[in-house]
């Protein structure tokens, strides 16, 4: 009988958290992100079994911690981690190669749980939920409470990076898997309802896109990567009407306000010897005008630059980067430049960090 | 575990140390010349070829494979000193040899003195071949032994495989076995032999290969100990064959044979931290073949010929909705056509030969590049040996051609010519007549050769270069062999110790630009530097009583020597620097028995040491029993044995996990 109390206790209380309806739920105000430091994300290589990492950079003392996962819940981070977003009280951290969703706390990083997910590429939150995007084509809504999945989209062949702006969420979907098909199926960014979770369209983008960012203005910015052979990455613009026009020429990219941060590193493999162009640049996106041409000193380049991220707080521009040039075994490097490109500092990092997420 | 680990390597160094060391040619210094079903009433012996030979050779036969423990090929190839053998696992696991640093792709494999390949990897998948259907195993690293070989099979090392071959007396013979093991492993095979003709032998044979191969392993995550099964590694194998052989007039033999497979594999692929096994992957195999060599003799003159044709085909197959179509497969047909023909003549003190063959290979697959390509291949060998009293020298040219084409989009792979020269020389620095005879015998050999790029590294997607040029390498080596009959109970004494130093340049490597594009260049060397010592002796302490020792030891330091990157001077990925292997066999008129120990100090999985990529050492024990016996009228012959006695967890390849300690029996009749 006792037990049956408790069943039944328990029963209710786990229907009260999972009202989850957006009507219902609102959560709790964020802290704001990028005040406190930033976990950096480390891929690792699953092909040289290498498990991924999480580190920690504290923005107060300026200490960055290696590894900080291992050392505060005594286990691997997992294979092959791809993305990670703070969100409420939670860290959010998408392991590809695990197949699972870390949740974890903001603050301690020890773990409160996981969700089974298929491939997370990426992972992003709006209107109460998070978001993941499955490599084997769906976007997959997932409840912050319950950690349950509320629901999958099919949204088409290898689902990329995503965005959210004003109601909606843009994933971009590269078919990126069909190289030898020129990515036929990709070519589109599918627009999400988010409170509804439909897919309100696809709009037609250029090849394989990849990163994509938002302004404060409404406007999505996608990356195009090419073939890696005869057709260059380019950044497409995509207004809040749907229009699309390109941009600029870029590989990475990340915004904040009006202004957007551009890597260029492009190699043309179709034919050898190969020629390559490596370029950092910052542009308005109300103008397309160039803010900046050369955005960071030539003394303090990045190696071989993997990701792009920028401090919603104070405009800083963190850049991870890999050892040496295509050194996939080796611990990286986090560099951090001031919002107009000046040299901070260089942090060691682990294998290949492939995202800087703000605490 | 790392410790444990390190403990067993530890413990397995002891043993051998206490057992007086290790073999290699090791069976062979009490080697049988019956076969294994008479093993415990013949006492005959011979001298080992190891003993004999002017350059390094350890061999194992049947009845070594039994005394060692060695319970299938795997477990043969692990026991052979300077190899490192690269395992993902498992019945089913790809199993490649690379012999004293060289890399795979450098060791040659011939079945029956004819060229194994697969120009498409560049590395034979050792675990195709059945110890049921082998009768003996050569490994040459400085050429072969005998002056009249195909060039082709003259690689910086040669695994030589030989087949057993039917029986030649009058009438209807018969072999038929059946073997059990852990992991729903299942093998029965037959063999059927008769007398065609007065010279002509028709021999037939099938065989079938099962094993569900769901070992246990464990995964060890910081404070998480999780247990598992290999649950995506099933493997099914049908193979038949027909053998002919004819003894021509005069000496010499003819030795045809047609041989089938189709192999079933699913792939469990690495091990993945919190996620169960998916099992996507399918790999389907099937080659068919035919192959025809003559060896003989006629007065001073030496002569041979053969030829060969082989198809295979190869259906990778990884089920996963993220794949284009919701799979991605990988279709592969090769097809090879090889010709050999050669000469010698020996003279009092000189021989001469000359050898030429020339190989066709062909591939067409569903790839986007490289799926039409092929290459004509012409090897020539002139090789001269003296021999004069204790003195023994062998020098050969090789002449390399080969012409490329390709008909699919992308460019064809340059042509290559090539020269590469060796020499070997050998003294037979002491001899002792008499009951208690002995002999010490010193070997030098030098040798450079190259490898051809794969058709994979020539033309993959996004990997392959078209600019490649052969991977060279150079080979030092010398070394001792002490042969000795010390006393009527100690009838056989085997010591060899040899010591090389191989460099590898122009180093095929892949590098990564990005996540979706490679390339492939000439910029890799590597020093290889170390020594195999072997050890092998036979004691006879009473009549129809006999311990067979026998045992390896090789220390390895094979270093990245690539200029201006971070594995400079580091070991190698998967090189163990210190390894070998053990056993100790007890031969009686009731119950053989044997125990082995195969161990190897801790590994590296990356080129650059990176942190958590270090594999522990390990030590894996066996003990084996076997007994022949006549019942019914016909000669049976029953095999039991334990491997990995101690349940050691350990990998060769990492994320691939071994098994743990298993079974096998196995029931042989011969009629």
């Amino acid at each position: 009988m006792r037990h049956l109390k408790l069943a039944v206790t328990a029963l209710f209380a786990a229907l009260a958290f999972t009202a989850c309806d957006e009507d219902e739920f609102e959560p709790t105000p964020a802290p704001v992100s990028g005040l406190q430091g930033a976990y950096v994300i480390n891929q690792g290589n699953f092909y040289g079994g290498i498990e991924g990492t999480l580190d920690f950079l504290g923005f107060g003392d300026n200490k960055y911690v290696r590894n900080l996962f291992a050392s505060v819940n005594g286990q691997s981070l997992g294979d092959s981690p791809q993305d990670g977003i703070v969100y409420g009280s939670k860290l959010y951290v998408a392991m590809y190669g695990s197949n699972l969703l870390w949740v974890l706390d903001r603050e301690t990083l020890e773990i409160i749980g996981q969700v089974r997910v298929n491939e997370p590429e990426s992972v992003i939150a709006g209107n109460g939920y998070v978001y993941v995007s499955n490599n084997d084509g769906y976007v997959t809504r997932v409840d912050t409470v319950t950690l349950a999945v509320m629901g999958k989209l099919p949204v088409g062949p290898n689902p990329a990076q995503m965005t959210v702006t004003g109601g909606y969420l843009y994933c971009s979907v590269s078919d990126g898997y069909n190289g030898a098909g020129n990515y036929a199926d990709g070519f589109r960014v599918a627009k999400i309802d988010l409170h509804r979770f439909v897919k309100e369209k696809d709009i037609t983008v250029g090849m394989n896109p990849g990163p994509i960012a938002a302004d404060s203005e409404g406007n999505v910015f996608v990356v195009a990567r090419g073939n890696y052979g005869n057709v260059p990455p380019k950044v497409q613009k995509i207004t809040p009407a749907d229009q699309v026009t390109d941009f600029c020429a870029a590989s990475n990219i990340a915004v904040r306000g009006t202004t957007l941060y551009a890597i260029y590193n492009y190699t043309d493999f179709s034919s050898y010897p190969y020629t390559g162009e490596l370029t950092y640049s910052s542009y308005d996106t109300r103008t397309g005008q160039v803010v900046k041409q050369q955005l960071l000193p030539a003394a303090h380049l990045p190696v071989q630059p993997i990701d792009i991220d920028v401090n919603p707080v104070n405009g800083e521009i963190f850049i991870g980067s890999e050892y040496s040039a295509y050194d996939y075994n080796a611990p990286g490097y986090v560099y951090r430049y001031s919002a107009t490109g000046e040299f901070m500092e260089r942090y060691g990092a682990g294998i290949h960090p492939c995202a800087v997420v703000f605490k | 575990m790392r410790k444990s680990a390190n403990l067993y390597a530890w413990l397995a160094v002891a043993v051998w140390l206490l057992s007086a060391g290790f073999t290699a040619g090791r069976s062979q210094v009490c080697r049988v010349l019956s076969d294994t079903l008479g093993t415990a009433s013949v006492t005959v012996l011979r001298q080992t070829a190891v003993m004999e030979g002017n350059t390094p050779a350890w061999r194992s036969d049947t009845a070594a494979w039994l005394r060692s423990g060695a319970g299938d090929m795997a477990g043969v190839l692990s026991r052979l000193p300077g190899v490192t053998l690269r395992d993902y696992g498992g019945a089913g696991g790809m199993k490649t040899v690379s012999v004293r640093g060289l890399g795979a792709a450098h060791t040659a494999v011939t079945l029956d003195g004819i060229p194994v390949s697969d120009v498409r990897g560049g590395q034979v998948d050792l675990g195709r071949f059945r110890t049921e259907r082998l009768s003996e195993m050569n490994l040459f690293v400085a050429g072969a032994s005998r002056l009249l070989v195909a060039p082709r099979s003259l690689g910086a090392a040669t695994l030589a495989l030989s087949s057993r071959l039917p029986d030649t007396a009058a009438g209807l013979h018969g072999r038929a076995g059946l073997s059990v093991g852990s992991f729903s492993t299942v093998s029965p095979s037959l063999a059927l032999s008769g007398r065609t003709g007065p010279r002509t032998t028709l021999g037939m044979d099938a065989g079938f290969f099962f094993a569900e191969n769901d070992y246990p392993y464990v995964v060890r995550n910081g404070k998480l100990t999780t247990h598992h099964r290999r649950n995506g590694s099933r493997m099914q194998s049908w193979n038949a064959g027909a053998t002919v052989r004819h003894d021509t007039r005069g000496s010499g033999t003819w030795l045809t044979q047609a041989a089938w497979r189709n192999d079933h594999r699913r792939l469990p692929g690495q091990v993945v931290l919190y996620d169960a096994e998916n099992a996507t992957e399918r790999l389907a195999e099937q080659s068919a073949g035919l192959q025809t060599g003559w060896h003989g003799r006629r007065g001073p003159w030496e002569l041979m010929a053969a030829g060969k044709f082989e198809w295979q085909e190869s259906r990778y197959a990884d089920v996963d909705a993220q794949y284009p179509g919701g799979a991605l497969r990988q279709h592969y047909w090769q097809r090879e056509a090889y010709a050999a023909v050669g000469a010698a003549r020996h003279w009092r003190y000189v021989s001469a030969a000359y050898a030429a063959d020339y190989s066709f290979h062909d591939l067409d697959s569903n790839q986007p590049t490289g799926n039409d390509v092929s290459r004509h291949v012409l090897w020539q060998s002139l090789s001269l040996r003296a021999e004069i009293r204790r003195f023994s020298a062998t020098a050969r040219l090789l002449a390399y051609a080969d012409r490329n084409s390709n008909g699919s989009a992308g460019a064809v792979a340059g042509d290559a010519r090539r020269l590469a020269p060796s020499l070997s020389a050998s003294w037979l620095a002491l001899r002792s007549a008499g009951a208690r005879a002995w002999r010490l015998r010193a070997r030098v050999f030098w040798k450079e050769l190259f490898r051809a790029p794969t058709f994979t590294e020539n033309y993959y997607y996004h990997l392959g270069s078209a600019l490649l040029r052969p991977e060279k390498t150079r080979q030092l080596g010398a070394g001792l062999t002490l042969s000795a009959a010390p006393a009527s109970w100690w009838p056989a004494l085997t010591v060899t110790a040899d010591g090389y130093l191989n460099r590898v340049t122009d180093r095929i490597t892949s590098l990564p630009y990005n996540l979706y594009v490679w390339r492939t260049e000439n910029i890799g060397r590597v020093r290889a530097a170390g020594m195999d010592v072997t050890v092998g002796s036979c004691f006879v302490p009473a009549e129809r009583w006999r311990l067979v020792l026998s045992g390896s030891y090789s220390l390895q330091h094979s270093t990245d020597r690539t200029a201006d990157t971070r594995s400079y001077s580091l070991q190698l990925p998967y090189m163990p620097v210190h390894s070998g292997t053990a056993a100790l066999a007890c031969e009686n008129p009731w119950l053989n028995l044997s125990v082995s120990i195969t161990g190897a100090s801790s590994r590296w999985s990356t080129k650059e040491h990176t942190p958590t990529t270090m594999l522990s050492g390990y030590a894996e024990a066996g003990i084996s029993a076997w007994r022949a016996f006549r019942m019914a009228g016909w000669q049976w012959e029953a095999r039991a044995g334990v491997m990995n006695v101690f349940d050691c967890r350990y990998e060769l390849v990492r994320r691939y996990p071994m098994p743990g300690r298993a079974f096998r029996l196995a029931l042989t009749t011969r009629f």
